[in-house]
């Protein structure tokens, strides 16, 4: 089936996939930077952060920061992580591994988004390699059907086939270069923001949910005791008293 | 062209090689390091286990240890939490060590993706070329002949280092996996010293 003059359809199918796929290639590149360059700033900003609030122990400070940075990849890790500190296990053993359990399967999910345009240019690859070689291999055999291989009567169509297929062939192949290239790269970032993210997880495991046997002394705060829920439990039992209550001191003395 | 798949694969043999010598170096060290480790680990404090470490710094296992050590230092809590806490730092610390690796592995799997697709690309778009001057040229005086057999000896070329990349990258995996294994082994014993330790 011939759709232009001398291109059949699945010459002229193959350049149109070729068109697609470099469309689909440029789209993922510039998802993939700006997807990168803002996690990773975010990133930047958050780990030292969080690392030092962790350390500290400051629970509301890291959950602070974590919905101030919510692009970066460790901020939704260490989220669920406090988030699920309030209902946490009486039992240290089931309470890690319940932390454990939230962490893998929140950076699971997070993960799977970042590698998808990688899966796409895997996808790509796979696509821009077969079809030029099939349309090839296609063009090829209906080319040899009028051959006399003896006397090599006929054999401009091969040739012609040949010449209109290769550069084709050639071109997806240069496709492919590029989505390996683009896999590859965003492979590379992915595993990279992961073992960031990783790391603070396991900073809050340590720091949070293994307790400490030399805790170290917090920095003085003015102020601070009074927002303490025990003071401030005394101080609304002392404003609920009733005037007239005897006073025991008073009673005591008399 | 042949020189410049020949220097490629050349600079392939010599990185995999790298990496085995450094699996080998590891491997000797941690030898020596393991008794000494876990001596320091149950008996001296967390400063003489860092100094050990940063002594034998050439050995995988050195390196977890000095990361458990300063992670794990203020580590409290029941035994079987800090067991698993201590499991969790010890992974992760393999897994980095693991990406170590990862440099070289990717540059193997590209050259052996990328010395195929390059090839094939070079030798179809000469291929195509040559057919072209056939096709709108004389053909009696054209040198299709020659340059197809240039382009199916570079393709032959390519294909070929592409496939001796590929066993070198296995090869890679094969002694990164067989340290990996190792490496577990030796790190269930520093778990269990890190846990009876006298000097939390």
């Amino acid at each position: 089936m011939t759709v232009l003059p001398g291109f059949p359809l699945s010459v002229v199918l193959t350049l149109l996939i070729l068109l697609i796929s470099v469309f689909a290639l440029l789209v993922l590149f510039v998802i993939q930077l700006v997807l990168y360059f803002r996690r990773r700033s975010q990133s930047r900003k958050l780990e030292p952060a969080l690392r030092a609030a962790l350390a500290e122990k400051d629970i509301r400070k890291a959950a602070y920061l974590c919905e101030r940075h919510k692009a970066a990849p460790p901020a939704l890790v260490i989220s669920s992580m406090i988030a699920h500190r309030e209902c946490a296990e009486p039992s240290a053993l089931v309470g890690v591994e319940e932390f454990k359990r939230i962490w893998l399967s929140t950076a699971g999910r997070a993960f799977s988004k970042s590698t998808r345009p990688a899966e796409f240019a895997y996808w790509i690859r796979i696509i821009v390699i077969s079809a030029p070689t099939l349309s090839l291999l296609l063009d090829i055999s209906r080319s040899l059907k009028g051959i006399d291989l003896i006397s090599g009567d006929g054999s401009f169509s091969l040739y012609w086939a040949l010449f209109r297929g290769l550069p084709t062939f050639s071109f997806g192949m240069f496709l492919a270069v590029l989505a390996f290239a683009l896999e590859q790269i965003a492979l590379w970032q992915t595993t990279k923001l992961k073992l960031m993210s990783d790391d603070v997880a396991i900073e809050f495991l340590v720091n949070c949910v293994g307790k400490s046997t030399r805790r170290g002394s917090t920095r003085y705060q003015p102020g601070s005791w009074m927002s303490l829920p025990e003071t401030q439990r005394i101080r609304s039992m002392k404003e609920v008293e009733p005037e007239d209550a005897p006073d025991e001191r008073r009673v005591a003395a008399t | 062209m042949a020189t410049i798949w020949f220097a490629v694969a050349l600079f392939c043999i010599a990185s995999a090689l790298w990496r085995r010598a450094g699996i080998r170096v590891s491997e000797r060290q941690a030898e020596r390091l393991k008794p000494e480790l876990a001596a320091a680990i149950r008996n001296a404090g967390s400063a003489e286990v860092l100094e050990l470490c940063r002594r034998y710094r050439r050995c995988s296992l050195a390196r977890i240890a000095n990361e458990a050590v300063l992670r794990t230092d203020r580590l409290g809590g029941p035994a079987a939490s800090r067991s698993e806490i201590l499991r969790i730092v010890l992974n992760q610390a393999c897994i980095r060590e693991q990406h170590r690796v990862g440099p070289v592995l990717i540059m193997l799997r590209g050259v052996a993706f990328l010395s195929a697709a390059i090839g094939m690309m070079v030798a179809a778009s000469n291929t195509a070329d040559a057919l072209g001057f056939l096709n709108f040229c004389v053909p009696a005086e054209s040198w299709m002949g020659g340059d197809i057999s240039e382009a199916l000896v570079l393709l032959t070329g390519s294909l070929f280092l592409s496939l001796f990349v590929s066993f070198l990258c296995r090869y890679v995996q094969s002694i990164s996996r067989a340290e990996l294994t190792r490496l577990q082994d030796d790190l269930s014993t520093v778990i269990c010293d890190l846990l009876s330790r006298k000097h939390p």
